[in-house]
Formats: C-alpha cells, sequence, structure tokens
C-alpha cells in the first residue's frame, strides 16, 4: 500500500472526497458498498421469542429447585423417623385396625365396591359428561 | 430513550419487558457481526439467540467501563470466532501481499463493461470473500459507527493492528475494483 492509499483512505474516511483519478473512483465504489448494511435481518419476533425462552427456562429452573426441596424434605423426614423408632424403641402396630383380621369378607368387600365405583366414575360417569 | 444504566438495573432486577427493550436496541448490531461470520441463516439466528442469552446470563457483571452496545459487540465477536473454531473455519490473516492478495486481486478477470449497480453488488460479495476478522472489522467501522479504540475493545486487538486491517481489507478491495472500472473505461 502507498502512502497515496493512505492519503485516499484518509480523505474519504473525512468525507473529504477527493474525484479524480483512478484510485480515488475505486476506492469511492469500495466506501459506498461499505456503508451498506448487511443483508441478514433477524425476524421482528425474535425479541419476544426470546423472553417466552428465557421465562420458560427460569420457570423450569424453579420446578427444579422445588423438587430438590421437596427430595430434601423427604429425606429428613425419613431420616427423623428412622431416629425416632431407634430411640423410642417404637414398635410398629396396627391397633385399632387389629379386628378387621377376623372380617376378611368385610376387606374383601370393601376393596371390591371401592374398585367398583372407579369403574362405574370412568366408564360411564365421565362419558355421559363428555356428552 | 432510556440509558444504559438504568436499562441494566432494570434487566438484573428481572423486568422482562427491559430485557426485550435491549435485545430491540442491539439486535442490529448483533445481527452485522454474525452475518458477517457465519454463512447460514439457521446458524445466523441461532449464534444471535445464543448471544442475548448469554447477555442475560452475565449482565450483572456488566461494569460499565465501557458503552453496553461495545460489551454486546465483544460477547457476539467472541461467540461468532467460536463458531468458526468449532466448524474448523480458516481465521488466518491476509497472507502478507503475497498468496492471498495476488490470488484475490487476480481471480475473475472482467470480461466486459459493468454497470455501477453491478460493481456495487461485487464489491459487496468482494466483501463477503475477505477473512473472517476483516469483514468484521469493516462493518464495524463502516456500518456501526465503532471507534478504533471500540473496536479493538471489541476484538482485542491492538488499535494499530486495527486501522493496518482497515487500511489492507480497503486497499485489497479498490485494486480489485479499480480492474473493473478500468475495463469499464477501456469499453
Amino acid at each position: 500500500m502507498t502512502h497515496n492509499d493512505e492519503d485516499l483512505q484518509r480523505k474519504f474516511d473525512r468525507q473529504d472526497f477527493p474525484g479524480e483519478g483512478m484510485d480515488a473512483q475505486a476506492y469511492q465504489k469500495v466506501f459506498d458498498a461499505l456503508k451498506r448494511e448487511p443483508e441478514y435481518m433477524l425476524p421482528i419476533y425474535f425479541a419476544d421469542r426470546l423472553v417466552t425462552l428465557i421465562e420458560s427456562k427460569e420457570k423450569g429452573k424453579e420446578v427444579a429447585r422445588d423438587n430438590l426441596w421437596l427430595g430434601l424434605g423427604l429425606f429428613s423426614f425419613v431420616v427423623a423417623l428412622i431416629v425416632a423408632f431407634v430411640f423410642t424403641d417404637f414398635k410398629i402396630s396396627v391397633g385399632a385396625f387389629q379386628f378387621l383380621a377376623g372380617y376378611p369378607g368385610l376387606i374383601f368387600f370393601g376393596i371390591s365396591f371401592i374398585l367398583l365405583l372407579h369403574w362405574v366414575d370412568k366408564k360411564i360417569l365421565r362419558k355421559v359428561e363428555a356428552f | 430513550m432510556i440509558d444504559d444504566q438504568a436499562l441494566v438495573s432494570r434487566v438484573i432486577s428481572g423486568d422482562k419487558q427491559a430485557f426485550r427493550l435491549l435485545i430491540n436496541q442491539h439486535e442490529r448490531l448483533v445481527a452485522h457481526m454474525v452475518s458477517r461470520l457465519v454463512e447460514r441463516n439457521e446458524d445466523r439466528e441461532e449464534l444471535c439467540q445464543d448471544v442475548f442469552l448469554k447477555v442475560y446470563e452475565k449482565i450483572n457483571e456488566f461494569n460499565f467501563q465501557s458503552k453496553l452496545s461495545t460489551w454486546i459487540a465483544t460477547i457476539a465477536y467472541r461467540m461468532g470466532i467460536n463458531h468458526l473454531r468449532k466448524k474448523k473455519i480458516d481465521l488466518s490473516d491476509i497472507p502478507e501481499e503475497e498468496s492471498f492478495t495476488a490470488h484475490f486481486i487476480s481471480r475473475d478477470d472482467p470480461q466486459e463493461s459493468m454497470e455501477d449497480h453491478e460493481i456495487e453488488a461485487m464489491t459487496l460479495a468482494l466483501i463477503d470473500q475477505l477473512p473472517p476478522h476483516y469483514k468484521t472489522i469493516l462493518t464495524m467501522y463502516h456500518v456501526d459507527q465503532m471507534n478504533y479504540n471500540e473496536i479493538g475493545e471489541v476484538t482485542g486487538l491492538p488499535e494499530g493492528t486495527v486501522k493496518n486491517y482497515l487500511f489492507r481489507a480497503r486497499n485489497l478491495l479498490k485494486e480489485k475494483v479499480k480492474k473493473y472500472l478500468g475495463k469499464e473505461q477501456l469499453l
């Protein structure tokens, strides 16, 4: 690159256009083209979509944090339960429900009745509601 | 118009409307830089998205030592360069007045005269053929109106190197355009 080139470029930078000569004309074309914005543009909904993406990511992080606290809570509960069992020498007893051992038919009826209600709810009531 | 400090504070406090405003104010700058570095439109949009996600993630580290636009441009430039490295695209400098320069100027010799708008289209195509650092620096200087100091901050290059890159790239383009103009005047 010659001093002439440097000089010409500086003049164009200062918008002091030296009109004469092939070099000056060529620089004029180059500087005009360089001022043109690249054609690529982002879609108009770009900002909205990005904000929605950030919000959903933050929501996901919140759910993960809640789940972590839930897990820690359950773990602490189990540990506390074990410690309590050990220190109090607790024995599991069905207590008042012991009398049910003498009525197997009642237990069978109870379970069957609950299952029947579920079946009726699922197969009949929900279909009727849908209409 | 809201100033950088107020905008950044609002974004840090979780104001999504403020972040939407920040994107709207800087998306052209990021799109210019990314489009000069990356060829495919799908990759460009994805990279622009990653740039703004990084801005959102790191905005509490912005210390107002520079303009917000310069800081965002720095992130866009680094991510663009990393993208090219991942794709194993050559980032080499223009070899000093030797193979690249000679090849760049001599190829596609003009066969016939060109209209003004054709020369401009050709010049734009030539800009795209320059190495990535050169294209980006030219765009930052001529389109985004950044000064040498700001471009140096974005690219991590000394101010003298930025000036040198600009002069060399424009000289290279001028030599090529001159060949077409020469043909035009002979015909």
